[in-house]
């Protein structure tokens, strides 16, 4: 049986803001999310929501920055971070 | 382009041109009394903000408001960010839209009698109950839940004190919004998310508001946008609540659909 492939973490984040915008819109890996109104920054809450519960891991609110925040890749990097064993 | 049944019928049931042809609250140059001006451009809180917009102020706009402001052109996008839309998706699988506009002096706010419906009526909200009488005023803005506390009765912000004939017009406004089901909707769901981040500062975090002012905004706004001072899941849940209470109450009239 064929194995099914786990998306890259940064299409399951990319996934994840597209499908909440109102038309699908292609954003690269290194577009800078806020700035460019694909996460206003309300919308901030559900993105943290979303990696929170779709990767099993806690943002700490006082060990992020915006940087943290600023691309798919960035965030990308943040979850494989808080996921790689301490 | 004409408009054709179905823009109008987005609009849903309230009469948005008599809402925004009527002053509610309104003083002269109170921009310079409100730190920096709070509906225009950056106030004076934002500089503590690390996360949320400091160079603008994103502002909601009801679902038939903004057709309404599409309709009549009114929503210029003369640039990037000045309008978004994101869905909200409940645990019963419905979701609604919501709507955002940025005010940085232009756009939308260029001309001040076409503000966002959430800058003419502030500083409060009508929150409505479910058969659509008004229920209390609170609070427009997140900020405020907590800033009238820190400064203890000394705000400067000449538009924050009410006359009877302004409160007269919250009345009216509210009559006129509250005709339509879907924003009675939208009305008790910000109540609900600003009664979920007050509570939840209070409870889990009561020594924030011991702080300084300037310490108590940069922890508080991380806490509300890393989504620390509530339980998403609950508040998700009490709108799902809401939404069945307002179909049981109001029929084929409430529908979240298509927004």
């Amino acid at each position: 049986m064929a194995q099914v492939e786990e998306p890259r973490l940064e299409d399951q984040i990319r996934g994840f803001i597209v499908s909440s915008l109102e038309r699908p819109i292609s954003i690269s890996d290194g577009d800078r999310l806020i700035d460019r109104g694909y996460v206003p920054s309300m919308q901030l809450i559900s993105l943290v929501g979303f990696l929170e519960d779709h990767f099993g891991v806690e943002v700490e609110p006082f060990d992020v920055t915006p940087e943290t925040f600023e691309s798919i890749a960035t965030i990308a990097a943040y979850i494989r971070d808080r996921q790689s064993p301490r | 382009m004409g408009a054709d049944d179905s823009d109008l019928r987005l609009e849903g049931l309230t009469d948005w041109a008599r809402l925004f042809g009527t002053e509610f609250i309104s003083r002269d140059r109170c921009w310079e009394t409100c730190g920096g001006g709070y509906c225009c451009k950056p106030f004076r809180i934002q500089q503590h903000f690390a996360f949320l917009r400091r160079e603008g102020v994103e502002l909601p706009l009801l679902p038939g408001e903004y057709h309404f402001l599409r309709r009549g052109g009114l929503l210029q996008t003369g640039f990037e960010d000045a309008m978004s839309r994101h869905e909200i998706r409940l645990p019963n699988g419905l979701s609604f839209p919501i709507y955002r506009t940025v005010c940085r002096l232009d756009g939308i706010c260029s001309d001040h009698s076409h503000r966002p419906m959430v800058c003419r009526i502030y500083p409060m909200a009508p929150v409505p109950d479910l058969d659509g009488r008004l229920e209390r005023l609170e609070p427009t803005a997140l900020i405020d839940l907590h800033w009238t506390r820190l400064v203890q009765g000394k705000n400067p912000c000449t538009i924050t004190t009410l006359t009877p004939e302004e409160i007269d017009r919250y009345h009216e406004l509210s009559a006129e919004l509250f005709r339509d089901p879907v924003n009675i909707f939208y009305l008790k769901a910000a109540s609900l998310y600003k009664m979920a981040i007050r509570e939840g500062l209070e409870t889990r975090y009561p020594q924030l508001l011991e702080l300084p002012e300037a310490d108590f905004f940069r922890a508080w706004e991380r806490l509300l946008v890393m989504g620390k001072l509530y339980r998403t899941q609950d508040v998700l849940a009490q709108l799902v609540d809401l939404s069945d209470a307002l179909s049981a109450r109001w029929g084929d009239a409430f529908s979240l659909e298509g927004l």
